[in-house]
């Protein structure tokens, strides 16, 4: 039977490395902007991996020996630096046109609201974040200007923090944190978007678990650290936590859902095989 | 707004100068959608640019956008010190805001861009 008119369609995709994934999620973005509709892609990494935003210095990643032996990926989403291994990606594409391609808060909004609204149905107390300037949680660090106008510099108006899971956006999902008395909480869920020609591509990271395979010192505690009991929140059991989002996903985009059989193939038009070299190459990832 | 300036519909302002170029800049919706912009990238000066390439990029907290040439030709000069004062951009978009000046190589694509009617129709019509 052939799929309904703006159906959201899902794909399950199994674990791949960094530039694999990313190349994957760019067609996405680019299948969504052709068939102007939502698409979703679930994915998870092969080996552990450091993702970096697609403004953020290589030389800050190699600057600490935290992520020696992690492999390198540059997105071309924005935002800062994931640890991937414990984590789940949920990808989301939306054509520029539809109703959540206006401002990129939008996108975030539905998509952290479904996960809020799931976790919560699981008797977990999670909310969305009011946040907070991202450099707010890195005070007395100075700004590094550079003004150069000469291709390839970037300037930085101040030192964010360089993970993901340490700063703070409105909007990001957050748990109590049970270590502490005083009303911290942990984000849980946070996104970044690349807002390309005809469609916005959303990477969104769900962490799971504290991925032991880093230092303490880079190491944020996910859901089963903070909900528990131990082993119930990662995977395979987590899959019905993000089954649940993406069917609430779909009911806040008033879309039926489609869940795919089998994996995301990336069509003809979608540049994927080049796309997955650029991504491998040594000048993407050091590009900044 | 002034009455001079063209649109292209990925929300780059053109305007037309005196002495032949064409100043280019993003337009007032386009700063405001993205909100809290944090980095920028400039292009080089004296790279020749087809329209509709990628000419720079711009993050806001959550999101990095292309920023496209909406005219051919050569690029002759770019807002070096914007990258670090971006709230120029939501200030004063269409003035102090200016991102590159382009040679154009053919400045009939000017008059094929949108007006400022054309372009607040599009506006009106996105999602927020």
């Amino acid at each position: 039977m052939p799929a309904p008119l703006h159906a959201i369609h899902a794909w399950w995709d199994p674990p791949a490395d960094g530039p694999t994934n990313m190349a994957l999620d760019e067609a996405l973005a680019t299948e969504a902007a052709l068939q102007e509709a939502v698409l979703v892609r679930i994915s998870t990494w092969s080996r552990p991996a450091l993702s970096l935003g697609a403004f953020q210095a290589l030389e800050d990643a190699r600057a600490s020996t935290a992520f020696a032996g992690l492999g390198i990926v540059r997105r071309s989403s924005g935002g800062g630096a994931i640890v991937h291994g414990s984590d789940i990606t949920l990808c989301v594409a939306v054509p520029r046109g539809h109703r959540c391609g206006g401002t990129p808060q939008v996108l975030y909004d539905v998509a952290h609201g479904a996960l809020v609204e799931e976790l919560r149905f699981r008797g977990v107390e999670a909310s969305m974040s009011a946040g907070r300037p991202v450099w707010a949680s890195a005070p007395g660090i100075p700004a590094a200007p550079d003004s150069s106008p000469i291709e390839g510099a970037v300037t930085r108006l101040e030192k964010e923090p360089f993970l993901c899971f340490d700063r703070r956006a409105t909007g990001d999902v957050v748990i109590p944190d049970p270590r502490w008395q005083d009303g911290r909480d942990c984000k849980i869920l946070g996104s970044a978007q690349r807002r390309l020609r005809g469609a916005i591509l959303q990477h969104g990271t769900l962490l799971l678990a504290a991925n032991r395979g880093v230092p303490v010192e880079v190491r944020h505690p996910g859901l089963d650290d903070l909900v528990g009991p131990e082993g119930s929140w990662q995977l395979p059991r987590a899959v019905d936590v993000v089954r649940g989002w993406l069917r609430r996903l779909a009911a806040g985009l008033g879309s039926p859902l489609v869940e795919a059989e089998g994996c995301f193939e990336p069509g003809p038009e979608s540049g994927f095989e080049s796309a997955v070299a650029r991504f491998q190459l040594d000048s993407w990832t050091a590009r900044r | 707004m002034t009455a001079d300036v063209r649109f292209a519909k990925s929300h780059e302002w053109v305007r037309p100068e005196a002495d032949g170029l064409a100043t280019i800049g993003i337009s007032a919706y386009a700063v405001e959608a993205l909100t809290d912009l944090v980095f920028m990238q400039l292009p080089a000066v004296g790279r020749q640019v087809k329209a509709g390439e990628s000419i720079g990029e711009i993050e806001s907290v959550k999101a990095v956008s292309d920023i496209y040439a909406p005219v051919s030709g050569e690029i002759v000069a770019v807002n070096a010190s914007l990258p670090d004062r971006l709230e120029t951009l939501g200030k004063d978009p269409y003035g102090e805001g200016w991102i590159v000046k382009i040679r154009p190589a053919d400045a009939t694509e000017i008059d094929r861009l949108l007006d400022r009617a054309a372009y607040e129709a599009i506006i009106g019509s996105q999602p927020h």
